[in-house]
């Protein structure tokens, strides 16, 4: 396949292109994405992409939305017209994180974001995929990731271990999802991705993503 | 009451600035250099941060008629990060009522309006990708994370096709029965919906975040007004039957 990911000032953008590459032809792409078409240039023949939100504290909040909003939708506008088969937003599951922390949430909980510049863009972004996969002019999944860790010292409760974010990632790139008994396959998913815990329960339920998706999280190494 | 106007020069701000003035402190906002009015007026563009928060300050409310629609770009910055910098604005200054506007398709994109009749605004919103529509969308929905994390009550006008009123209505040859959309209302009475929003107490709209169809009574059946009439007490004086009846039968 033909993968064009996104942001490739995030390491883990970096780790899916390094993983992808044994496999597949692999471009990793910077924007700001125009709507110009260039912007349909840089999609053309590619079957999926992988995009993600820029996070640096150089990037103002009129820029984060910007990059949120319009840039997400020039995105995914320039993948319906050439006829991209898949768009993969890489989420987060702070949106989710003002439910009590003893609920089980899984994706048909709503999502509660606050007005906090990163959760807000996040939840942005999302709406904007929604829109598009409703119009099932492209399948677009949605990956609400747990707290980032590389190393392994991450104290959270939702914590989505590197290996594993990987892992979830490619999954989402590779899987064409079962259609139901009596409907085709949605083009609108989304998945909660966090690392298991030997000792607990996650916080937010990954069965989804292991069901569909064939997601196996290997934990957190202890 | 001092009232902020944002997107004051188009085409409803005139109508909405003539039912305010007489009862509220204006201060009226637009892209546009000129205004030539009584009442006070500064030169803002909506995806200006830092100047809308300027612009809030001291007032009690804020009104939003910005829109942009064909430019994707600007689109966005006005439509969407409008909302954004109106919300922001709203919080920082503790202002406690923000009227915000958009069309129908804010919330009833063409999966509810191509197909669905009774559409009221309970509905969970779905826009489309189409640009107007969509930037709304997503600038409504910001008010609404906002109104769910901040001591502050949206309430939203929706509005599609606007006429004039009776008295200036056109010569019957020029009325196409065929292309009245039936989400219409007249300039003058969509402007009375605005002190109806501005001045309802907090403790009667049923949420911080209320969305009202604003177009008169029609019979069509294809949109529900009826909650517009019940909580906001709007009642449209003209039903605009010059465009949907026969007078002969």
């Amino acid at each position: 396949m033909n993968i064009l990911v996104t942001n490739p000032t995030s390491r883990l953008s970096r780790e899916i292109v390094q993983s992808l590459t044994f496999a597949h032809e692999v471009e990793l792409a910077a924007g700001p994405f125009s709507h110009g078409e260039t912007q349909n240039e840089l999609v053309k023949d590619v079957d999926v992409v992988v995009h993600s939100l820029q996070d640096s504290p150089s990037i103002d909040e009129s820029e984060r939305l910007d990059q949120a909003m319009r840039q997400t939708y020039n995105l995914l506008w320039a993948c319906v017209q050439e006829r991209v088969s898949r768009f993969v937003f890489l989420s987060s599951l702070s949106s989710m994180k003002a439910y009590p922390e003893n609920y089980i949430v899984n994706e048909k909980w709503r999502p509660l974001p606050t007005t906090e510049i990163n959760g807000l863009c996040f939840h942005l972004a999302e709406f904007v995929c929604r829109e598009y996969g409703r119009e099932r002019s492209i399948d677009v999944r949605v990956l609400r990731l747990g707290d980032l860790d590389w190393d392994g010292k991450t104290g959270s409760d939702s914590v989505l271990h590197g290996a594993d974010a990987v892992n979830g990632v490619m999954r989402a790139i590779e899987f064409d999802l079962e259609p139901g008994s009596w409907a085709p396959a949605s083009t609108w998913n989304v998945f909660h991705l966090q690392s298991g815990d030997p000792l607990k329960p996650s916080r937010f339920s990954t069965r989804k993503a292991e069901a569909e998706l064939g997601f196996i999280p290997e934990g957190i190494q202890k | 009451m001092k009232i902020l106007i944002l997107g004051s020069n188009g085409m409803l701000g005139p109508h909405v600035e003539r039912v305010l003035q007489e009862d509220h402190q204006l201060l009226l906002t637009d892209v546009g250099k000129t205004y030539d009015g009584p009442n006070e007026y500064r030169q803002l563009d909506v995806a200006d941060l830092e100047g809308v928060v300027s612009a809030a300050e001291g007032v009690d409310a804020i009104v939003n008629l910005s829109v942009l629609r064909p430019d994707r770009k600007v689109a966005f910055d006005v439509n969407s990060r409008g909302c954004y910098n109106m919300m922001e604005a709203a919080v920082r200054h503790g202002i406690p009522r923000i009227i915000n506007t958009g069309p129908h398709f804010t919330i009833a994109g063409p999966n509810y309006e191509d197909f669905e009749f009774n559409i009221s605004t309970e509905i969970p919103s779905q826009s489309g990708t189409g640009l107007y529509a969509h930037t709304k969308s997503l600038g409504q929905e910001i008010c609404r994370v906002y109104s769910e994390n901040h001591d502050l009550h949206v309430v939203t006008l929706l509005f599609y096709n606007f006429k004039e009123h009776q008295d200036h209505k056109p010569p019957e040859s020029k009325i196409d029965p065929h292309q009245f959309v039936p989400f219409s209302v007249t300039w003058e009475d969509a402007a009375r919906a605005f002190p109806l929003a501005l001045e309802i107490p907090d403790a009667q709209l049923p949420s911080k975040c209320e969305i009202f169809n604003i177009f008169c009574d029609l019979p069509h059946g294809q949109f529900q007004n009826e909650k517009s009439r019940r909580i906001l007490g709007w009642v449209p004086t003209d039903n605009l039957d010059q465009y949907w009846k026969r007078d002969s039968v």
